[in-house]
């Protein structure tokens, strides 16, 4: 099993107009690597190339230029699938199935044996809350309610590898709660997962690793802890100080018997980050 | 390929079609004593049947259920292409641009395997479709053939027992051409003489002789009138009289006729069949081997299950190009496609019915040539098409025939293949090795357009 799960090389994206002439760069020269076990955010503002780039890992669209490569495989091949659960950004379903019809149809796809697919399924349902809902049509589910569905249809083949497009885009905070926790769980579970939200601190809470996209270039990537640390900034944390005295502080640090808790880098919130990155290379641009 | 079949059972259009012609057989059946009635129940009901209620309400007497068989089975074919041009044509672009067809090739699915499914899937459609059909159509002519008084409209086959025996033409002057003789006054009539122990006892079911009749007939001033009323009679040989008389109402030029004389009316030994206008002003050919002694076979309704299984194929194919065409077209351009497409196919086999008329002889087609070695209905095209000012000179070749006849309908669909409703309505039975080439050719037509549609869908980027 390859320990690189998703690989780009160079991917680029051109969309052209009718004359195929050149219209918009959705995604230029993508270079990613996604390890296994790593639960990776891809971060961007509308428009960065987030799905564009999620189309062409599953094969939907054709690179114009550069490589990708699905746990091993090529964009498309059948049998990187079996191993893939994928959550678009909406719920596309058959509106005249009921909840339990299209996650049988789906885990049938996979080509699960009737019993295993029955229990799969009703197991789908407890976890995503929609048990009592199981056998009401499509049609008639609230959007929240329709994204539960398609979270349990990601999971219904136990996939290696998660791709999520705002997994928790119209769900209430309890919703949103509990797939923070099914995220978690997978993570421990050793599974994968590519995520895009414009939630930040969802991401943040459960991300190993991001990566910023915007006007379809990646303008930064790396662990949670090295985008977010502040590398000029030192946090000291003391307790049992007398009166202040702010000048000897740093003196006092060595000569007052103090107890030192804590030396931290000073880190900012993954949205500061975002919103910084993106600031930044506006500013850039103009 | 569930999705597919599902969604489309699911479908308003075909539950209200498959209910409207429930409705519609249910009318019809209740009034079937009176069959002009039920046929009008039935045309007003299936509206996509309606270019073929001319053909019951011109019926000869005899025909009329069966006229109403193949309303139902043209009823089905126009609800198929309905559901098509409407549903298989949108199918794929609708679920492109709605995201669930991205949901499904998310999982270990091809898309070939996708196209292959949407296509079965109608496919299944069109078979649970015209299975109701059908039953329906067999259990209307078996409650009709139970309330009808006319024995010609049981639940049977009919099968030539003898052709015309000797034959003559009796008139007050001239004397017949070999082979056919040309009817021009109610004085003129043309003598097939039979012997009667040719028939055995098969003949005479029911109580009488059945016979089947095709003339060619025109209006001496108006070569467009190709329809008129013939006098039958059954003639004595040994005195020459005739010993009974019958009357073909509105029998139409080119098309089989029937009638019936009453077994306790034969003579007994020889006997002989004339044929003469009712009215005078009209020209009338009878060949001597357009009448012909027929007999019925009890038995299940093979000829109309073939129809319905020809229908089949036709919509297969033409579901074949529908899907083929939306794996590269727009939803509405892919609508615009299939129906051209088959309406060009359509067209251009008028045209090449038109043109086998015209050179029937020489292209070896049919067996109904007129006394002049064409087509019986050449006459009246020709006639029509001077009338019309048009030219018909002889320009083409039979080379060129056959050429344009293969190349054209192996780009386009070639629909003539799979009308089965004339085989209902002249009651002809669908030779086994005819519904052989259009399975054939359904299958090859099949196959390139599925080749085509994954090669194109494999490339179609699904934004």
């Amino acid at each position: 099993m390859p320990d690189c799960v998703i690989r780009t090389l160079g991917l680029t994206k051109v969309f052209t107009d009718f004359f195929n002439r050149p219209r918009v760069v959705a995604v230029n020269n993508l270079t990613l690597n996604i390890e296994r076990g790593e639960v990776f955010g891809l971060l961007g503002p509308n428009g960065s190339g987030k799905t564009t780039t999620i189309k062409m890992l599953l094969g939907f669209l054709r690179p114009t230029k550069g490589t990708a490569e699905l746990l091993g495989r090529h964009p498309g091949d059948t049998r990187a699938k079996k191993s893939l659960g994928f959550l678009p950004e909406e719920s596309y379903f058959y509106r005249f199935l009921t909840a339990r019809e299209i996650l049988h149809f789906y885990a049938r796809l996979f080509g699960m044996k009737r019993a295993a697919r029955k229990r799969k399924v009703d197991e789908l349902l407890e976890i995503v809350g929609l048990t009592d809902a199981a056998d009401r049509r499509i049609g008639e589910y609230s959007k929240g309610m329709q994204r539960r569905v398609g979270i349990a249809q990601a999971l219904i083949n136990e996939p290696e590898l998660v791709i999520m497009d705002e997994p928790t885009s119209g769900l209430d905070p309890m919703g949103r709660a509990d797939v923070k926790n099914m995220i978690l769980d997978l993570r421990a579970r050793g599974v994968t997962i590519m995520l895009c939200s414009h939630l930040l601190s969802e991401v943040e809470s459960v991300c190993t690793r991001v990566a910023v996209l915007h006007n379809g270039r990646l303008l930064r990537e790396g662990t949670l802890k090295d985008l977010l640390e502040r590398r000029n900034l030192l946090q000291v944390r003391i307790s049992g100080v007398g009166a202040p005295d702010k000048s000897r502080i740093a003196d006092a640090l060595k000569n007052i018997p103090a107890k030192v808790d804590s030396v931290e880098a000073v880190t900012d919130s993954l949205e500061d980050v975002f919103l910084r990155i993106i600031e930044e290379e506006r500013q850039r641009e103009q | 390929m569930i999705i597919t079949f599902r969604h489309c059972v699911r479908s308003r259009v075909v539950l209200l079609g498959v209910a409207a012609y429930i409705l519609a057989m249910a009318l019809a059946l209740a009034l079937t004593p009176r069959p002009q009635t039920a046929e009008a129940e039935f045309a007003a009901s299936e509206a996509g049947a309606a270019f073929d209620a001319e053909r019951a309400s011109f019926s000869p007497e005899g025909y009329r259920i069966r006229s109403i068989q193949a309303i139902s089975i043209n009823a089905a074919i126009f609800l198929g292409f309905a559901i098509t041009a409407l549903v298989a044509a949108t199918w794929l672009p609708a679920q492109i641009r709605g995201g669930e067809l991205t949901f499904v090739l998310s999982k270990p699915i091809g898309r070939v395997s996708a196209v292959i499914g949407s296509l079965l899937g109608f496919w299944l459609v069109f078979l649970v479709l015209l299975a109701i059909y059908a039953l329906c159509g067999i259990g209307a002519l078996r409650l009709a053939s139970a309330t009808s008084e006319d024995p010609r409209d049981a639940s049977r086959q009919l099968e030539t027992v003898r052709t015309g025996g000797a034959f003559g033409f009796q008139s007050g002057e001239g004397k017949p051409e070999p082979g056919y003789a040309i009817l021009t006054s109610t004085a003129h009539r043309a003598i097939w003489q039979f012997r009667s122990p040719q028939f055995g006892g098969r003949a005479l079911e029911g109580g009488k002789l059945h016979c089947r009749f095709v003339a060619e007939i025109a209006k001496a001033d108006n070569e467009f009138v190709t329809h008129t009323d013939l006098l039958v009679f059954l003639t004595d040989p040994r005195t020459g009289n005739a010993v009974e008389q019958l009357r073909i109402i509105n029998a139409k030029s080119g098309q089989i006729v029937e009638f019936a004389i009453p077994a306790q009316k034969m003579p007994k030994g020889d006997f002989s069949i004339a044929v003469s206008p009712a009215v005078n002003g009209y020209k009338v050919i009878c060949h001597k081997n357009w009448l012909r002694v027929v007999t019925s076979i009890q038995g299940f309704e093979w000829s109309y299950v073939k129809a319905f299984a020809l229908a089949l194929l036709g919509l297969t194919v033409f579901v074949s190009l529908t899907v083929g065409g939306s794996t590269f077209l727009s939803a509405n351009v892919s609508i615009f496609f299939s129906t051209g497409v088959g309406a060009l196919g359509a067209c251009v086999g008028f045209f090449r019915e038109y043109l086998q008329t015209l050179y029937a002889t020489a292209l070896g087609e049919t067996t109904l040539v007129g006394p002049d070695g064409r087509h019986v209905l050449l006459t009246h095209l020709r006639a029509g098409a001077e009338a019309l000012g048009e030219s018909v000179s002889i320009t083409i070749t039979q080379t060129a025939s056959q050429v344009f006849n293969n190349v054209i309908f192996s780009a386009l669909p070639d629909w003539q293949r799979f009308n089965g409703a004339d085989f209902i309505v002249g009651r002809k039975d669908l030779p086994t090795a005819e519904f052989g080439h259009s399975l054939i050719y359904a299958a090859i037509y099949c196959a390139v357009c599925v080749l085509v549609a994954a090669f194109a869908f494999g490339r179609r980027e699904l934004k």
